[in-house]
This record gives structure tokens, C-alpha cells and sequence, in this order.
């Protein structure tokens, strides 16, 4: 393609250009450099991952009995209790979110590494639906954050639990992992398989 | 070089001939129907309005009570910061900082800049200081998390409802309108048209 779009004003530029010549920022497709931070981000995330699913996120403490509840557990908790629609809100956001979001951005990262690109059309919207919906896995850390806050009477209190912290980490690196990823590159291994 | 008269479509990067657009109307793109760009008079006047509306939002949600709940005899009540804080004392530092920022830090940012921006070009003066705001706005729009936090106050109380009697306080309503000013600001006001309206404002001066 002759003219690259800039990744943070919109604006087309010659495809020599190394500056944006509206925002002044540096617009040229680094795509070993896009690849390695995201995989640098995505392995980080994987780490996280495991803890953040096998130590509990939350523990409460009754009359000095201390209770910790894992994602999951809590998921299945809510569940027995009969509140499906919050047992399905946190599913959805904490559990499947997060791997399928680890999911695609490998398989991102794998069509940019062996430049195989089955429809761009497909592979943008898998980009901007990891985008749009990987913050929302916050929603349980953000739940910790509250019921600590509220809930800390001497009879009873919420503890964060170690989970909390690495599943905080896991979400804050697919972030950095999906920011890192420059979407241009999915065009340009696209449009050469078009050409 | 700079190219005014053609426009990239975002999601699948087909070139197109820009062309003048009268008020209301908007470009496509031919292959993959996504916005291109739109001709949407008055952008700095909403801006700044909504922009204002949303900072005096976040200030009522940051200087009342944001929930208050009751375990029978017991009594609890936090602010937003409160709570942000609450798990520094307990050593999660790292949750405690990121919800600082993406919480507090970038949502004030984020609204602050973008008021500074439709004043400025409102203006027509401090040109570099207003591309300077544009910048950083693409970057604080992408941490400011609210709007999730808000869904997680919902999540937390439907938690524990069984158990409490929950008020919500007044910073509880003002987060609420100030997730919905957000989400406007953010979802329909693409940083593209902040970007040409500074091209127009500018060159007209």
C-alpha cells in the first residue's frame, strides 16, 4: 500500500514518512517490534493467569475463621445461591473473557508471524472485540476493591486474597499485550496475501 | 507527507478520496461499511459542555458518600477514594495503585484535557498546547475505567444484598451520569474528529 494511516490521529501519510505530519508522532510499522512486546505482554499474562485461578481472590473473614473463595468457586457459589445472572456476569467477564482473549491474541500473533491471514475483515474484528471487551475482566477486582472497603467489622470482614493481585496482573498485561499489537500490520499481511 | 485527500478506513485500511460532507452527513467505506467521516457542526460547543458536566460529576462522586450499608447493628459507609485506598493499608499494593489510576488519575485527566481542548480551539489560541491535549487524550480514553467500576458496584451489592440494607449514596447517581457523559464522549466522539476539527479551527485562524 502507498500511504500508512496513523495509529493515533487517523490521519494518511506517505508510506516513507516516519513522523505523522499532522500529530508529529512516529507512524512506521515496526512489526518485529509489535510482535515481540505483545508476546513479551502475552507470556507475562499466561504466568498470571495460573495463580489468578488457583489462589483464592477472596477470603471472609467470620468471628476469626477465614474462608477464601476462587473465581471460580464464587462463580459456582453464586450459581447454588440462585443469582444467575451475577454468576454469569462473572463468568463471562472473569473467566471466559480472559482466555479467550489470551486465545485470540495468540492466534493474532501466529497469523503475523507466519503472515498467514485467512480474511482481514475477520481478523480486525477479533482485534477490536479483544480491545472493546478486555477491560471488563476488572469487573472482579473492582468487586474486591469494594467489599474490602465496606465490609471490614471486627465479627466480619472481606480480605483480598493473592488471586486478586495476579489476576489484576494478568488482565493489566493482555491489556498491554492487545495495546501493543499495531492492528496496521494485520492489514499489511493482509493485503499482500490479497495482492 | 501529509495526505488531506484521502482517508484510510480504520478496520480494513481501504484508501478513499476524501470529499466535502455537509452537516449531519457522513462517509463510509465501500468494503467494510465503518465509519470514515462525518461533518458535525458545533463539536467544541458539546465538547465543552459535556466535558464540564463531566468533571462537576466527578467531583460530587468523589466528595460524597458512594455507598452505605448496613449489617444490623453495624454500620459502613466509603467514598470513592476511600475505597480505592482501602487495599493499600492491606498491602495490595499493586491493585490499589492501578485502580488509582485508571479510576481517579485518567478519568480527571481524561475530562480536564478534553475541556482544555474545546477551550483552546474555541479560542483558536495555544495551537501546540491543543495538539499536545489530543495526544494524551488517545491515551487517558483507553485507561479510564468507570464505567466498569460502576457495573462492579452493581455486582458487589447484588453480592451481598441478602445479608445488608444498602443505600447508594449521592456519588453513586453522579458516577452513574458521569459513566453515561463517558461513554458519549468517548464511543461517539472518535479522536479523528477532535483531530480535524483542530485542522479546521486552526487553519481558519
Amino acid at each position: 500500500m502507498r500511504w500508512l494511516r496513523c495509529p493515533y490521529c487517523g490521519a494518511t501519510n506517505d508510506r516513507e514518512d516516519r513522523w505523522c505530519g499532522r500529530c508529529g508522532l512516529q507512524i512506521t510499522l515496526d512489526i518485529k517490534g509489535s510482535l515481540y512486546k505483545s508476546f513479551a505482554y502475552l507470556l507475562a499474562a499466561v504466568i498470571f493467569y495460573i495463580p489468578a485461578n488457583v489462589y483464592p481472590i477472596l477470603q471472609t473473614s467470620k468471628f476469626s475463621n477465614v474462608e477464601g473463595s476462587t473465581i471460580i468457586g464464587g462463580v459456582v457459589e453464586l450459581w447454588g445461591e440462585g443469582d444467575y445472572p451475577v454468576a454469569i456476569i462473572i463468568f463471562v467477564a472473569s473467566v471466559l473473557i480472559p482466555f479467550l482473549k489470551i486465545l485470540v491474541l495468540f492466534y493474532l500473533l501466529f497469523t503475523i508471524w507466519r503472515k498467514r491471514c485467512k480474511s482481514l475483515q475477520q481478523e480486525m474484528w477479533l482485534y477490536h472485540l479483544i480491545e472493546l471487551t478486555g477491560p471488563w475482566s476488572l469487573i472482579d477486582v473492582f468487586v474486591v476493591v469494594l467489599l474490602v472497603a465496606l465490609i471490614h467489622f471486627q465479627s466480619i470482614a472481606i480480605i483480598p486474597g493473592i488471586g486478586a493481585s495476579s489476576f489484576a496482573l494478568m488482565v493489566f498485561f493482555t491489556l498491554m499485550a492487545s495495546y501493543a499489537l499495531d492492528e496496521r500490520i494485520l492489514g499489511e499481511i493482509c493485503a499482500r496475501r490479497d495482492s | 507527507m501529509l495526505r488531506k485527500d484521502i482517508i484510510l478506513c480504520p478496520r480494513c485500511f481501504t484508501p478513499h478520496k476524501k470529499l466535502p460532507l455537509a452537516p449531519k452527513e457522513e462517509a463510509r467505506c465501500v468494503r467494510c461499511q465503518a465509519l470514515l467521516y462525518r461533518y458535525r457542526s458545533g463539536l467544541e460547543y458539546l465538547l465543552l459542555t459535556l466535558s464540564t458536566l463531566s468533571l462537576l460529576c466527578l467531583l460530587i462522586a468523589n466528595v460524597s458518600p458512594l455507598l452505605r450499608i448496613n449489617f444490623g447493628e453495624l454500620s459502613a459507609r466509603t467514598l470513592l477514594l476511600e475505597a480505592i485506598l482501602s487495599l493499600f493499608d492491606k498491602g495490595f499494593v499493586f491493585i490499589s495503585f492501578f485502580s488509582l489510576l485508571v479510576l481517579e488519575v485518567f478519568p480527571w485527566l481524561l475530562m480536564g484535557t478534553l475541556s482544555l481542548f474545546s477551550i483552546l480551539v474555541l479560542l483558536r489560541r495555544g495551537k501546540v498546547i491543543a495538539k499536545g491535549s489530543l495526544i494524551l487524550v488517545e491515551i487517558f480514553r483507553r485507561w479510564s475505567m468507570l464505567d466498569i467500576f460502576f457495573i462492579a458496584i452493581l455486582v458487589a451489592m447484588i453480592k451481598v444484598y441478602q445479608y445488608a440494607q444498602i443505600h447508594f449514596g449521592v456519588a453513586f447517581w453522579a458516577l452513574g451520569i458521569f459513566v453515561l457523559l463517558e461513554i458519549y464522549v468517548v464511543k461517539s466522539i472518535r479522536i479523528e474528529e477532535l483531530w480535524e476539527l483542530w485542522e479546521r479551527r486552526y487553519e481558519m485562524a
